[in-house]
């Protein structure tokens, strides 16, 4: 695992369950699309978190 | 990225098809030497790499030339088609693995001669990537490879990893292009580039939500979120134009680099001016010097007769001479004295000579002997007149050689002037360069010009330092900003969806920015201590004792702090900078690569020029074990059997190629054995 995703998990557990999911998700969308893209879908995962 | 194989044909100074395999040749290898002299091609394997891999014509370097094309197919292969009236095909091929997938890239290109012009195409592209179960794709779009071959070594940095050694110390410089230089490499090598982007995404998702969060909202709310909105758009926009800003004083550094050239070049072609100016006035002088002998040449024109008759004039002086030595003239006995004896019958004896008697008789003969008085005084005055003007016509001649001595001289001085004069014809060009008023006037333009852009790059510096200083006040007013909002809405009873959202994609925002600086600020400390510890072992004994440590400070510069802690890189020599720049460069490798070396491969290009004899020996001792592959384009006087000695020493060292060059463009790639290299070659 690079340093990066390291630190990501690490640093992540000090945050609430959902910011940890919605990060994990914008994350996993940013390592194939753009800004505008990750912002769209962005909503829906939010979306989905808070109903 | 370990390159395995570099093929070329028809590439720059590679005459047909030329190959080289890189270390490892064998296990615990990696170290490959390409040993050849100025002009063989050494800059061109690079160059084919680049063109290879990134399709790439120009190098960075090149921009120091002007703006000029650069030829890449062969000219003698371009020569050669068009006697055929085609098109001459080169391309370039690298064969190489990284994590365990072979690839293998070509790129070709076309050339033709066009109305005495050469004129080059890019030609077809192939990226075969072969997985470690041996299923293959082949990619031919330019953008599909790009995509993939910068995803194993990105284009933004790859000039840390293929470079010229001589110019990587450009890397210590300490202007914000090359702060932002230095972020980017650290940025893109650590692959966090997701997390930039991530942060961006989120960033303009928030915005979109506050702006319909502020629209549903009423009162004190809405004019907070409004506030707040305006704020965020406002960092946004001057982040933006921050980015900007730096891309600006990048191109303006690159226009003040022109004008530099431009105004050196000029100042080369003042001092050829001058030379010629120097010259013009002695040729005036010896080619005035060289008339005034033909003149004097012409005041001979007068005796020129004479000069053609001087041999037989010389013969008559010789003859009359000698009737003067056999005293033929004047006679012993003159005709005078002989009709007095004979009208008297006196002898000059007095005794009496009776006409008849044997003594009148002899005298008689005398008398038909001798010459006319006149006669003889005539030719002894001829014997005179003629020695003087034989001496004469001699002095007449032995000017005439002086003269055409003198002349033939002066033509030979007149002649080196004009060659002279004709190089640096060719030196300076034709047109505006010949003339010096042309010169001066363009040197002060490209002066005055200079000098508005070093003062632009000074505007948008202080620009760049106002919109930093505005950001941090914006950041502080946001986070107040969002405090409040919070304060508000929980005293307002707010939580309906969108607001909880809204919340919700903050705080990622947050969190990622955190992650984000503090994965940076980490990682710009550990790549700091790296580069120290490197540093010290490539650095000599006295530098060692000089110097602490290199820092990556928070605006992304890098410094050198001496053995009190104090900043010390304005001090440094170009040596110790490049020692600087390679210590960075290797720790960043070892950053990236976590707990291994970054798979890439260290190409340097002059290695060893301005480092002395301690640093050649540290580089050489260290740098096989700091990176994957290390391939080294030297020359014979920063190769020596010494370094060959070191780098044998380390038992990295498996393949040596001789760049061999019988004519201009022919170089021939020679494989040679390590142990049969011969250096003076």
């Amino acid at each position: 695992m690079s340093r990066i995703n390291e630190l990501i998990i690490e640093k992540l557990e000090q945050y609430s369950d959902d910011v940890r999911t919605v990060i994990l998700k914008v994350l996993e969308i940013a390592s194939v699309s753009k800004e505008t893209v990750i912002s769209e879908q962005l909503e829906g995962i939010v979306r989905d978190v808070i109903k | 990225m370990l390159i395995k194989h570099i093929q070329m044909k028809n590439f720059r100074q590679f005459y047909g098809e030329q190959n080289i395999d890189l270390s490892p040749a064998k296990e615990g290898t990696n170290v490959t030497v390409i040993f050849g002299e100025n002009g063989r091609g050494k800059t061109g394997i690079y160059r084919a790499l680049m063109f290879c891999l990134y399709g790439e014509r120009k190098l960075a370097q090149d921009g120091e030339d002007g703006k000029k094309e650069i030829s890449l197919v062969n000219k003698i292969a371009l020569s050669e088609a068009q006697e055929k009236n085609q098109e001459a095909e080169a391309f370039v091929k690298v064969d190489f693995e990284h994590s365990q997938e072979k690839y293998s890239i070509k790129r070709s290109l076309l050339g033709m001669i066009c109305d005495g012009e050469e004129i080059e195409q890019l030609g077809s592209v192939c990226l075969t990537v072969t997985q470690s179960d041996g299923n293959a794709m082949n990619y031919t779009r330019n953008d599909e490879i790009n995509l993939k071959v910068n995803a194993i070594l990105d284009k933004r940095v790859r000039e840390y990893f293929l470079f010229d050694g001589e110019k990587i110390e450009r890397l210590t410089r300490t202007t914000r292009n090359q702060k932002k230089e230095v972020e980017i490499g650290i940025k893109n090598l650590l692959n966090i580039d997701e997390l930039f982007v991530a942060g961006k995404g989120v960033g303009l998702c928030l915005r979109n939500m506050e702006k319909r969060l502020e629209k549903e909202s009423t009162g004190e709310y809405k004019k907070l979120l409004f506030e707040l909105t305006s704020k965020e758009e406002k960092q946004e926009g001057l982040k933006v134009l921050l980015e900007e800003s730096i891309k600006e004083i990048a191109h303006a550094e690159e226009e003040e680099k022109d004008y530099t050239n431009k105004l050196s070049q000029f100042k080369g072609i003042e001092q050829f001016l001058k030379r010629r100016k120097e010259l013009d006035g002695s040729k005036v002088k010896i080619c005035t010097d060289r008339d005034e002998l033909l003149k004097e040449m012409t005041i001979v024109n007068d005796s020129i007769g004479l000069i053609l008759m001087e041999t037989d004039m010389r013969e008559v002086e010789a003859q009359l001479g000698e009737m003067v030595d056999n005293d033929a003239i004047p006679s012993l006995i003159r005709e005078r004295m002989i009709k007095n004896i004979l009208e008297s019958n006196i002898c000059i004896c007095d005794r009496k000579i009776e006409k008849g008697c044997p003594e009148y008789e002899a005298i008689l003969k005398w008398k038909n002997k001798v010459l006319d008085q006149q006669v003889e005084d005539g030719l002894l005055d001829t014997h005179r007149r003629i020695g003087i003007t034989n001496e004469f016509i001699k002095a007449q001649i032995e000017r005439v050689e002086q003269s055409l001595q003198s002349y033939s001289s002066k033509s030979q001085e007149i002649d080196m002037i004009e060659s002279e004069l004709k190089a640096i014809s060719e030196e300076i060009g034709g047109g505006r360069a010949q003339n010096q008023e042309i010169v001066d006037e363009d040197l002060s333009k490209f002066e005055r010009s200079r000098n508005l852009v070093i003062q632009r790059i000074g505007k948008l510096e202080l620009k760049c330092e106002q919109i930093e200083a505005e950001l941090k006040v914006i950041k502080d007013e946001v986070k107040v900003l969002v405090s409040k909002k919070e304060e508000l809405a929980l005293r307002q009873g707010k939580a309906d969806l969108l607001a909880r959202r809204a919340k919700l994609v903050r705080e990622v925002k947050d969190a990622l920015e955190n992650i984000y600086e503090a994965f940076t600020e980490e990682i710009k400390v550990k790549i700091g201590t790296k580069a120290s510890e490197i540093f010290k072992n490539l650095i000599d004994e006295q530098g060692k004792q000089t110097f602490r440590e290199i820092v990556v400070s928070d605006d992304y510069s890098l410094q050198l702090n001496d053995f009190r802690g104090k900043p010390f890189l304005a001090n440094i020599s170009a040596g110790q900078r490049q020692i600087m720049s390679i210590s960075f460069i290797t720790a960043l490798a070892q950053i990236a690569g976590n707990k291994n070396t970054l798979e890439l491969p260290l190409f340097m290009d002059t290695p060893f020029g301005r480092l002395s004899g301690e640093h050649r020996d540290k580089l050489i001792e260290n740098l096989p074990e700091l990176t994957m592959q290390w391939v080294l384009l030297a020359t014979d006087t920063e190769f020596t059997e010494k370094e060959a000695k070191t780098l044998k020493e380390t038992k990295k060292w498996s393949r040596v190629y001789n760049l061999n060059g019988t004519e201009p463009f022919k170089t021939i790639v020679e494989a040679v054995k390590i142990s049969e290299f011969n250096f003076n070659k």
